[in-house]
């Protein structure tokens, strides 16, 4: 366990902001942006499947995205917490 | 008295892997009995009887085994819920009334736009996870206002989060009240504005005594109810319809 200390504090808030400024951009890609794109990606279709790309991802794939990035977001929150000693007990 | 409680609970939560299998298999046996009965010609109705009052005696019963007056019991089941059974609680939660009843109607009217229904309720769980989540946790509040309040300082911010609260918790509810007393009426014979209250007055009886804890354990026995009976009917209807395939 590391000393809690300025230093430690604000190197461990810089990489949990990185952290979540990359997931919160992830999420507005998967969010929004993708479903702007719906009439072009729509001309894709996905085999064997057999959907149309931006339905899909509508209804399914940003979805699985969602749910993939919360289990990486906490598994990646809690290497910085271990990381810098502020992680709680197990 | 304080060390007893801490033994009780950590047994209490040992003890959950064995608590709720019993409680699958009880309820897969329920259904199998069901199965049987309705071969040998019960009529439905008393099937439908038996199925609510089965669920309900298992909230009720959970309801009272959970009662607490520990505050940090009551809004936050004690912080020591472990994951696995968190996420199936929030997972009952995601699949609720409010998802059946109400998702089903919105993207049977609206299509391809009710869709976006379905992408923030997701995605309102990733943006929960980041931003609100872990902070709660660790600052220790009880409610997001409360939490609000601490970090930003003022009522006024903890006044916005209560409106923000209040707008989304109305939404949400009315779907789930409106499910809820669909339910009640449909099964108990009553008219739907009085079998509104039934069925409020039936939640309050489960929430009221053991708060955030009772709402816990009840919803995990829900998880496993909500799984069989959405996967059942998946699997049985793709067999009929694929089977030649």
């Amino acid at each position: 366990m590391a000393q809690p200390n300025q230093a430690n504090d604000e190197a461990h808030w810089k990489k949990t902001t990185n952290l979540m400024l990359t997931h919160l951009g992830i999420w507005f890609f998967f969010g929004y942006v993708i479903h702007m794109f719906v009439v072009p990606l729509n001309k894709i279709v996905i085999p064997i499947l057999g959907f149309p790309l931006g339905f899909y991802m509508a209804a399914q794939g940003s979805l699985i995205v969602f749910v993939v990035m919360l289990f990486v977001f906490a598994k990646q929150q809690d290497k910085i917490d271990r990381e810098f000693g502020v992680a709680e007990d197990d | 008295m304080a060390t007893q409680t801490a033994t009780g609970t950590s047994d209490f939560i040992k003890n959950l892997g064995r608590m709720y299998g019993t409680y699958t298999g009880g309820f897969i046996a329920f259904i199998i009995l069901l199965a049987i009965m309705e071969q040998v010609g019960v009529p439905n109705k008393i099937l439908g009887y038996l199925f609510v009052f089965f669920t309900l005696a298992v909230y009720a019963v959970i309801g009272v085994m959970t009662r607490t007056a520990q505050v940090s019991e009551y809004y936050v089941a004690g912080r020591r819920v472990p994951a696995f059974y968190n996420g199936m609680a929030t997972g009952a939660d995601w699949m609720s009334a409010a998802s059946f009843v109400g998702m089903a109607g919105t993207l049977f009217l609206l299509g391809y736009d009710g869709l976006a229904w379905v992408l923030g309720w997701t995605g309102g769980f990733v943006l929960v996870s980041i931003l609100v989540g872990p902070y709660l946790r660790k600052f220790g509040a009880y409610t997001v206002p409360d939490f609000m309040a601490f970090r930003y300082g003022g009522n006024f911010c903890r006044f916005l989060a209560v409106i923000v609260l209040v707008c989304c918790s109305f939404t949400y509810v009315t779907a789930q009240i409106y499910g809820t007393g669909l339910i009640a009426s449909r099964f108990l014979g009553m008219n739907f504005e009085v079998a509104v209250f039934v069925g409020l007055v039936g939640i309050l009886l489960c929430a009221m005594l053991g708060g955030m804890r009772a709402v816990t354990w009840t919803q995990i026995a829900q998880y496993i109810v909500l799984i069989i009976a959405y996967l059942t009917p998946i699997v049985i209807l793709s067999t009929k319809k694929f089977n030649g395939e």
